[in-house]
């Protein structure tokens, strides 16, 4: 006579089988829930990998100031040396560090020819160096060198 | 309809802005720029005007000055000026002043929205690639942007 019920779920070791079946399921939903908890993170690390990417590919295409040669460009020209030297005096005379568009504006309203074009080339120098609050900071001795010890 | 040269395409390609839109979007939106040149000392805008176009450099030299004294500048190509615009009724914060002869891309306002309206999917991918950029300009990954003029903490909008 076969065992029924309680009796024959132990006989045929149905219980140890009900245990393994809940723990399998228990543990599979503990790894996906697990897995699902770090997933952004991944997403995360992948992405900023992406970036990273990106911005040295953007790094090598776009020109930079700070990439460029430390070189007055524009000092060689007819007449634009003088412009040179009246930054350099107006940088003296004006609070430090200096405000580039109030600098500009003074230059302007001096005279200072192609105060524009000279400005950006003394920015590209690196004779005007940003000091990350929004204004400029005048270097001489580079302003000397680039101009040849003046 | 604006034609870009490769160069240009390239640029567009290459800005952060844009990271996350396709080569495809990318050709869509080319035919909704115009190209812009301006003179050396010529200014692009002064703050306070409505903001109505974005601005990409293709070459040249700029200075964007705030009221209250501060500045930056931005040098070469692929320089995003005037990102109020994308934001309706927003007004530049900044002066952007050409300091050498530049030339620029320009995408109107009008033509922004009437782009993302007739194209759906460049409406997501730019959407998504917006925020991911001012999110970047937030958390200060570009140094070149930490002044720009949507910037908030730089005050009156």
């Amino acid at each position: 006579m076969q065992p029924e019920g309680f009796s024959a779920i132990s006989w045929a070791g149905g219980w140890e089988i009900a245990f393994l079946g809940f723990l399998i399921v228990f543990m599979g939903l503990g790894l996906l829930a697990a897995a699902i908890s770090v997933l952004h993170r991944v997403l995360d690390f992948f992405e900023k990998k992406e970036q990273k990417i990106a911005e040295k590919k953007q790094e090598t295409f776009f020109e930079t100031a700070s990439q460029e040669k430390p070189v007055l460009v524009l000092a060689r020209e007819k007449g634009l040396r003088e412009s040179y030297q009246d930054y350099a005096l107006l940088s003296e005379i004006m609070p430090s560090p200096l405000s580039l568009s109030a600098l500009l504006e003074a230059a302007s309203g001096r005279g200072v020819r192609r105060c524009h074009a000279v400005l950006a080339d003394l920015l590209k120098a690196g004779v005007l160096k940003a000091d990350g609050k929004g204004y400029y900071l005048w270097d001489q001795a580079l302003f000397e060198a680039l101009m040849g010890g003046e | 309809m604006q034609i870009l040269d490769k160069s240009m395409l390239r640029i567009l390609e290459k800005t952060p802005l844009l990271r996350h839109v396709s080569m495809e979007s990318i050709d869509i939106l080319s035919s909704y720029l115009d190209l812009l040149s301006l003179k050396e000392g010529e200014e692009l805008y002064s703050w306070g005007r409505a903001a109505e176009a974005l601005y990409l450099s293709v070459s040249g030299d700029f200075l964007m000055a705030f009221p209250d004294g501060r500045s930056f500048t931005l040098h070469g190509s692929g320089k995003i000026i005037g990102m109020n615009s994308l934001l309706p009724g927003k007004h530049y914060t900044a002066r952007a002043i050409a300091l050498t002869d530049s030339l620029l891309m320009a995408l109107y306002k009008e033509k922004w929205f009437r782009l993302l309206r007739d194209n759906p999917l460049f409406q997501e991918q730019v959407e998504r690639s917006v925020r991911n950029y001012l999110k970047a300009r937030r958390k200060g990954e570009d140094s070149t942007i930490f002044l720009m003029d949507s910037d908030r903490s730089w005050g009156d909008d």
